[in-house]
C-alpha cells in the first residue's frame, strides 16, 4: 500500500535529516528505478536517472504540497518528467538502440526459439506501446501503484486511467502473442 | 452491457486484494471472458522477475552524504567518461571472464536446474506500507528498510511495525499477509518448474493472513509454524495471530488447514477456529465469533459488546485499558451449546457495530434458522446463499434487536465449491513441522532425503522424531542450509474420524444415510482431507459406475482433477460410439479430428482442481475443458492452446491439424503464413525488419 507521507517526515525531509531522506530513498529507489528501466529501456540510463531523481526531489521538497498530490505521485511526476527529458536529449541514439534490439528479438523468434516472458522482452514488448499505455502499465503492474495515484501522476482522470490500462494490456498481448512469447 | 474499463479494474483490484487467481478468473462474467488474457498477462507481469539497480545504487550514502543540497552530478556519469584505452582493457577483461563463466555456468547448470527456478526461491515483498524491515540470513541483526517488489529469500526475516504492513508474493501466487506489529522468518522456500512450492514461516508474533492457492502436487507445501505448533494447507485462505506468550489462534476463512502440536492434531474447516497455548495445548476445533461494537458491560467473567454478552477467561488476551462506552473488537469461540469465549479483546479503530458468527445449520425455517445451536430470525430482507443446506458451515451476520433477538441481515455458505477443493491431505509435510511426525503411531511415514536449496530448521528434528516432550515447547528454529527431508505419511480412511470438533458431524451424517454406508467410513474420507463436496462426488460417481470408492479417491491424490476422473471413469462404461452415416454435423468450429490421449505417465498432469485458463479458453472457443486439458497434457503451453484455437476458428481448419505443424517445428508465424497459403519460409513481420 502507498502510504502518506504525514506532516512531520515532511518537515525532517525538508529540514535535510539524512535518516528521513535516507528512508525515502530506500523506500522508493527500487520501483523508480524499475520504472525508468521500462521507460528508457537501459539499466545504466535508468541507474544515473533514478539518481537524478532523488536529487531533483531534494531540491523540490520545498515546493512540493501534499494536500494537492500524494508523495508517490510526486515523486514519479519527477521520474517521468526525467525520462522524457532523457529521450529528448538522446532521441535519435536511443530509438535506434531500441529498434536493434526488437529486430533481434525478432529474428530469434523466426528460428523458432521460445522463451518465457522476462523483463528484457516485457521491455521491448512495452517499447511497441504508446507513451501512455507504458506508463500506465508499468506504473500500475511494476511499481504497484493504485489506480488514484497514477491519475494523480499522469494528470488524468480515473476513468482515463482505466481505458488505457485495458488498451494497453490488449496491445501488450498481441505484441506478445506475436512474438510467440508464453506468460501463462 | 458491461464496462469493461470498470470490469477489469474490479477484477485486477481483487487480484491485488489477494482474491487468488483462479477465483479471480472464475468470477468473470461470461460476456467478459475476453478479460481473462489480460488478468494473465497482468499475473505474469506481476510475478516475473524485474531489473535491479546495481549495488552502487542501493547505497543512499552515495547521493546523501551530506544530507539535502549534496551536488553529486559529476558522479552520476563516470562510467560514461571514461578514457577509451580503459574500455578496450576492460572489454578484454570482460570476454576472457566471459569464458569463464560460462564454464562455470554450465557446470553448474543441471544442479540449478534441478533446485527450481530461481523466482520459486524467492518472495516478492509487495503492498509496503508503514515501518517495514528485513534481515538477510546472513546479517541476521542488520535490518533493512523494505521497499515494494523487494525479493527476499529463505532465511530472510520480516517485520512489520505498528501501523504497518507488507504482503509476501509467492511464486505461485499464493500470498501472505502481514500485519502490524508481526515477525516471521521464511524457513523454507523453494519449488519446482510444474508451480508446485515450498513455502515454510516461523510466525514469532503478530497476525498473518495466508491466501494459498491450490498447491500443485505432492511435493508442494505450506507450513506456518508457530512457537507452540503450525498450520498445514494446501490451498486455502487462513489467519495465524500469535501473542506475546506465545499463544497462537488459527482461523480459516476457506479451505482446511492442518493445525498440530507435539501432541495431537486436528482439522479446521471453514468459519472454524483452534488456539494452542502453553498451559492449554491445542483446543478443538470450533467455531467463531467476531464482534466489533461499543462495550455495554465489564464483569470479571462477562462482558457485554454491542448488546451481545460473552464469557472472559484467563486464556483472553486484552489490549489496552478498555472501559464502558468505548469500542472493541472481540473475537472468540464457541463452545457447544452456543455459549461465547472470548479469545482476545481490542480497542476498535472504528466506532461501528458489526457481529457475526459461525456455525453449521442445525435448521433452517420461513421464520427463523438455527446455527449451531443458535437461532436467528430471518426476514425479506436476510441475504441468504443460495443451496445452504442443513450441516453446512455458515456465516451469520446479525443485529440484535430490542426485544433481544437476533436478527440475520446475512447467511453466508460457507461450503467450498468442489471444482476448486484444495485437499489438505495430511499426506506430506517437511521435517521442520515436527509435531506433525506423532502421526507414527496412526500412519506408516517413509522419509527420503532430498537435497535441495531450501533452508530447513534442522535444530529440532532430533528431539521431534522421538516426540519427546520438552520441557520447554518452544522451538527454536535456527535456519541453516541443509537437505530438506520429507515424511509421506498415509492415513487409513478409518484412521481418524472425527476430525471436526462437532460429534456427530451433520454432513458426514445425512452422506452416510444417502449412500448407505457408515458414518466412520465417510468421516473417515473427510479426516484425510477430502471436502463433503468431494466425497459426495466421489460416492455419487460410484454408484453411477460401479467403481470403489477407494479407487476414486485414488485418482483423486494422483492428481487428476474431478473433470478428468469423471470422463475416465465415463469412458470405461461408455458405449462404442455407432458411426454417423451422413459424416461430421456441420460446425462453426473445427473440433479435432481425434482427441489427443493422455499418457499414463501424465495421470498428475494438469494437478488438482479444474484449471481456470483451460476453463476459459474451453469457454471461449465453446470447446469442451477436457479437450483443453488434452491438449496441455500432451505439452502445449496454455498460450499455444489459445493461439491455436484461435487460428483453427480464423481458418477453418481442425485444431489437431494445427497443434500437428506446432510439433513439427513450425512456429505460428509459419502456420499462420501456411494456413494463409503462402510459404511459411519467407515470414518475417513488419516490426521485424531492420529500420
Amino acid at each position: 500500500m502507498y502510504e502518506v507521507l504525514n506532516t512531520d517526515t515532511l518537515v525532517r525531509a525538508r529540514s535535510g535529516d539524512s535518516g528521513v531522506i535516507t528512508a525515502l530513498y530506500e523506500r522508493y529507489r527500487l520501483v523508480i528505478f524499475r520504472y525508468l528501466f521500462y521507460r528508457v529501456g537501459d539499466e545504466q540510463a535508468a541507474e544515473d536517472l533514478t539518481s537524478e531523481v532523488f536529487l531533483r526531489m531534494l531540491h523540490a521538497l520545498d515546493g512540493y504540497r501534499p494536500q494537492n498530490t500524494s508523495f508517490q505521485a510526486w515523486l514519479f511526476q519527477i521520474a517521468r518528467n526525467l525520462a522524457i527529458d532523457h529521450f529528448r536529449k538522446t532521441n535519435l541514439r536511443n530509438h535506434i538502440q531500441l529498434e536493434e534490439n526488437v529486430v533481434s528479438q525478432g529474428e530469434e523468434t523466426d528460428a523458432a526459439v521460445e522463451h518465457r516472458l522476462d523483463n528484457q522482452r516485457l521491455r521491448q514488448a512495452l517499447a511497441k506501446l504508446n507513451e501512455i499505455q507504458r506508463d500506465v502499465i508499468v506504473l500500475r503492474f511494476v511499481a504497484g501503484m493504485p489506480i488514484t495515484q497514477v491519475a494523480q501522476t499522469l494528470h488524468k482522470s480515473e476513468d482515463s486511467i482505466k481505458a488505457i490500462q485495458r488498451r494497453g494490456l490488449q496491445s501488450l498481448r498481441e505484441i506478445l502473442t506475436e512474438w510467440e512469447i508464453p506468460y501463462v | 452491457m458491461y464496462d469493461m474499463d470498470k470490469l477489469l479494474q474490479d477484477q485486477l483490484q481483487a487480484l491485488e486484494n489477494g482474491k487468488s487467481f483462479g477465483r479471480v478468473l472464475h468470477g468473470l462474467p461470461e460476456e467478459a471472458k475476453e478479460l481473462a488474457p489480460l488478468i494473465s498477462l497482468v499475473s505474469a507481469v506481476h510475478t516475473m522477475e524485474h531489473p535491479r539497480p546495481s549495488p552502487q545504487v542501493a547505497q543512499p550514502q552515495r547521493f546523501f552524504k551530506n544530507g539535502r543540497g549534496t551536488n553529486h552530478a559529476s558522479q552520476t556519469h563516470t562510467r560514461s567518461q571514461l578514457p577509451w584505452h580503459r574500455l578496450v582493457w576492460v572489454s578484454g577483461l570482460a570476454g576472457v571472464m566471459l569464458v569463464l563463466l560460462l564454464g562455470f555456468v554450465s557446470m553448474v547448470g543441471l544442479g540449478f536446474w534441478l533446485t527450481g527456478p530461481g523466482s520459486a526461491r524467492a518472495a516478492t515483498l509487495m503492498d509496503v506500507s508503514g515501518q517495514v524491515e528485513v534481515a538477510s540470513q546472513n546479517s541476521p541483526g542488520s535490518w533493512q528498510i523494505a521497499s515494494n517488489g523487494e525479493r527476499v529469500f529463505a532465511g530472510s526475516r520480516i517485520r512489520t511495525g505498528s501501523a504497518s504492513s507488507a504482503t509476501l508474493l509467492f511464486y505461485d501466487g499464493s500470498r501472505s499477509n502481514l500485519s502490524a506489529n508481526t515477525d516471521v522468518t521464511l524457513n523454507t522456500l523453494g519449488g519446482g518448474w510444474q508451480k508446485n512450492i515450498q513455502v515454510g514461516m516461523i510466525q514469532r508474533s503478530g497476525v498473518t493472513n495466508h491466501s494459498v492457492v491450490p498447491l500443485r502436487g505432492e511435493k508442494s507445501t505450506f507450513i506456518v509454524h508457530t512457537p507452540l505448533g503450525l498450520a498445514s494447507v494446501r490451498g486455502t485462505i487462513f489467519n495465524v495471530a500469535v501473542d506475546n506468550n506465545g499463544q497462537a489462534r488459527f482461523v480459516v476463512s476457506k479451505g482446511k488447514v492442518l493445525v498440530s502440536n507435539q501432541n495431537s492434531q486436528i482439522y479446521l474447516i471453514a468459519g472454524q477456529v483452534a488456539s494452542i497455548s502453553p498451559d492449554q495445548g491445542l483446543s478443538a476445533a470450533a467455531y467463531q465469533f467476531t464482534l466489533q461494537g461499543q462495550i455495554n458491560s465489564i464483569a470479571p467473567d462477562e462482558w457485554i459488546v454491542a448488546s451481545v454478552p460473552f464469557s472472559v477467561t484467563q486464556q483472553t488476551v486484552i489490549s489496552g485499558s478498555l472501559q464502558v462506552g468505548d469500542y472493541a473488537v472481540v473475537e472468540g469461540h464457541l463452545l457447544d451449546g452456543g455459549n461465547r469465549i472470548a479469545d482476545s479483546i481490542v480497542p476498535a479503530t472504528e466506532t461501528i457495530t458489526t457481529t457475526s458468527f459461525t456455525g453449521s445449520v442445525d435448521s433452517t425455517g420461513v421464520e427463523s434458522w438455527v446455527v449451531g445451536g443458535v437461532t436467528v430470525k430471518v426476514n425479506n430482507d436476510t441475504q441468504i446463499d443460495n443451496d445452504i443446506q442443513v450441516g453446512d458451515p455458515v456465516r451469520v451476520t446479525f443485529v440484535v434487536q430490542e426485544d433481544g433477538s437476533w436478527l440475520a441481515l446475512k447467511i453466508e455458505s460457507l461450503v467450498e465449491e468442489p471444482a476448486e477443493t484444495p485437499t489438505p491431505t495430511p499426506t506430506e509435510t517437511e521435517i521442520g513441522a515436527t509435531e506433525t511426525l506423532t502421526l507414527t503411531e496412526t500412519v506408516t511415514p517413509t522419509m527420503t532425503a532430498t537435497p535441495t536449496a531450501t533452508l530447513t530448521p534442522t535444530g529440532t528434528v532430533t528431539a521431534t522424531v522421538t516426540s519427546e516432550p520438552s520441557s520447554t515447547p518452544v522451538p527454536t528454529f535456527t535456519p541453516t542450509p541443509s537437505a530438506t527431508i520429507t515424511a509421506t505419511v498415509t492415513v487409513s480412511p478409518t484412521a481418524v474420524t472425527n476430525c471436526t470438533g462437532a460429534n456427530p458431524q451433520p454432513k458426514g451424517l445425512s452422506l452416510a444415510q444417502q449412500y448407505g454406508v457408515p458414518y466412520d467410513e465417510i468421516m473417515g474420507w473427510f479426516c484425510q482431507g477430502f471436502g463433503f463436496g468431494e466425497i459426495d462426488l466421489a460416492y455419487g460417481l460410484s454408484r453411477e459406475t460401479g467403481v470403489p470408492v477407494p479407487d476414486i479417491f485414488e485418482m483423486r491424490r494422483s492428481g487428476l482433477g474431478w473433470g478428468l476422473i469423471k470422463q475416465r471413469l465415463h469412458d470405461t462404461i461408455a458405449p462404442t460410439p455407432t458411426p454417423n452415416p451422413g459424416g461430421p454435423a456441420p460446425s462453426a468450429i473445427p473440433q479435432p479430428t481425434s482427441l489427443p490421449t493422455i499418457t499414463p505417465g501424465a495421470s498428475s498432469c494438469p494437478g488438482p482442481g479444474r484449471q481456470p485458463l483451460a476453463d476459459n479458453i474451453a469457454q471461449r472457443y465453446g470447446v469442451s475443458y477436457n479437450a483443453v486439458v488434452s491438449w496441455y497434457c500432451q505439452g502445449f503451453s496454455y498460450s499455444d492452446i489459445d493461439h491455436a484455437y484461435q487460428l483453427s476458428q480464423q481458418y477453418n481448419v481442425a485444431v489437431a491439424d494445427i497443434f500437428d505443424m506446432r510439433s513439427a517445428g513450425l512456429n505460428w508465424g509459419q502456420i499462420n503464413q501456411k494456413l494463409k497459403g503462402g510459404n511459411p519460409g519467407n515470414h518475417n513481420p513488419p516490426h521485424k525488419k531492420r529500420p
